[in-house]
């Protein structure tokens, strides 16, 4: 199973690796159990930084769609296909959306929503 | 004198198989490439001028007619008396010789890096292609051949020093060749897993025709190992059965079979024919 990558594209490319490979699970194309090029491999063969493909396998362990086994490799999750429909970043945005429409309709203005938005990241970051 | 009638005749075998045999159908396959996928119709195939490809293969093939007459001119020699086949050290002379018969096709081997580096300079295309099936060793060399290869490894070495009443002081023969031997097969593996998890080269190659030269590559690969062993045992039974005379003669015969080999696998026109040249096209 072939994947492609564009280096032009807007989009980042861990994260059209991270859609190249759900992708390639919701056609069937790799199967539950099908084990993953290392990470060296995929960044060599896309002319990659190894740690872009790394923040991409990161990101689809998190989301349930690969799962790393030691040093026997990385495989495709049991319930990866389910997994792939789940968009991590369209719920974060939906979320955020209802709680800004909150926020407005209380009457807090958009700097006081950035500011706190700020305040709480940084925290979390501390 | 009989042993010179057959060293004179591994020669000449020597010679028909490193300076024009296989240079011939590494000339062949060449001039078959650029006349079937020519660079109108496959500009991604020729970073450079036509004129560079056709001086190139012209050279290619007038190097080796030269070698193959130096060739000649040692035969003649060596009937004149110049230097006794039978002599001690006579066989670096067949040694040095095969290899100014290897070097124009090492050469073309390196030049292909070359190749390749121009290839990617001048490659505008934006997107990357991989496949998503693991890369490991084991999957390109049949399981039963590599057995075979590790197996012969470890006789030439016990088999050396056992001829030598398992003489291990630092420095001997035995100890010389075992490490060599090991040597060698370290560059083999090397030299595969380099090719195998490097980035690839080629910026066009297809997933497909890349496993299919790397299959080869592993198989070749396998298969002079087992040679180089082969090879070594024979030198260790050399000291004990006094064949120096036969030196010369099995080095050369070492030196063919690997040619006949590994370039009579890689030159097997079919390997030019299943592979995807659509990919060199202007709009691929």
């Amino acid at each position: 199973m072939e994947i492609t990558i564009d280096i032009e594209d807007t989009v980042p490319l861990f994260a059209q690796l991270v859609n190249e490979i759900k992708k390639a699970v919701l056609s069937d194309k790799i199967s539950p159990g099908d084990a993953l090029p290392s990470i060296r491999q995929l960044a060599n063969d896309l002319d990659m930084n190894n740690k872009t493909v790394a923040k991409a396998y990161r990101l689809l362990e998190r989301d349930s769609v690969i799962q790393t086994k030691g040093y026997r490799g990385t495989f495709i999750h049991p319930e990866a296909k389910m997994n792939s429909q789940v968009d991590l970043n369209e719920w974060v945005l939906s979320k955020l959306s209802e709680t800004i429409k909150t926020f407005k309709e209380s009457g807090v203005t958009d700097s006081e929503i950035r500011i706190a938005f700020t305040n709480v990241m940084s925290d979390k970051n501390k | 004198m009989q042993t010179d009638i057959i060293f004179y005749i591994t020669i000449l075998s020597q010679i028909f198989f490193l300076s024009y045999y296989f240079p011939k159908k590494m000339h062949e396959r060449m001039r078959y490439v650029f006349k079937a996928y020519p660079p109108k119709d496959y500009p991604k195939l020729y970073p450079r001028s036509d004129y560079f490809y056709n001086s190139y293969h012209r050279n290619f093939r007038l190097v080796n007619r030269v070698i193959m007459v130096i060739g000649f001119v040692l035969i003649g020699l060596g009937i004149n008396g110049s230097y006794s086949p039978q002599a001690s050290g006579a066989e670096l002379i067949v040694f040095v010789y095969a290899m100014v018969q290897y070097t124009p096709m090492i050469v073309v081997e390196i030049s292909e890096f070359k190749q390749f580096k121009l290839m990617r300079d001048v490659n505008v295309s934006t997107t990357r292609k991989a496949d998503l099936q693991p890369r490991r060793l084991m999957d390109f060399i049949p399981p039963k051949l590599f057995a075979l290869a590790v197996i012969i490894y470890v006789v030439a070495i016990v088999f050396d020093f056992a001829v030598h009443d398992y003489n291990f002081t630092w420095g001997h023969d035995s100890v010389e060749r075992a490490i060599i031997l090991t040597l060698g097969n370290v560059y083999f593996i090397g030299m595969i897993s380099w090719q195998m998890f490097t980035k690839k080269r080629n910026p066009h190659q297809q997933h497909a025709d890349r496993i299919k030269a790397l299959k080869m590559l592993t198989k070749i690969a396998t298969v002079t190992s087992i040679m180089l062993s082969l090879f070594f045992m024979s030198r260790a039974a050399g000291d004990v059965i006094d064949m120096e005379i036969y030196e010369p003669i099995i080095f050369s015969i070492y030196f063919q079979l690997i040619a006949i080999i590994s370039l009579g696998m890689m030159l097997q026109r079919r390997n030019i024919d299943c592979m995807n040249f659509d990919v060199y096209k202007a709009d691929a």
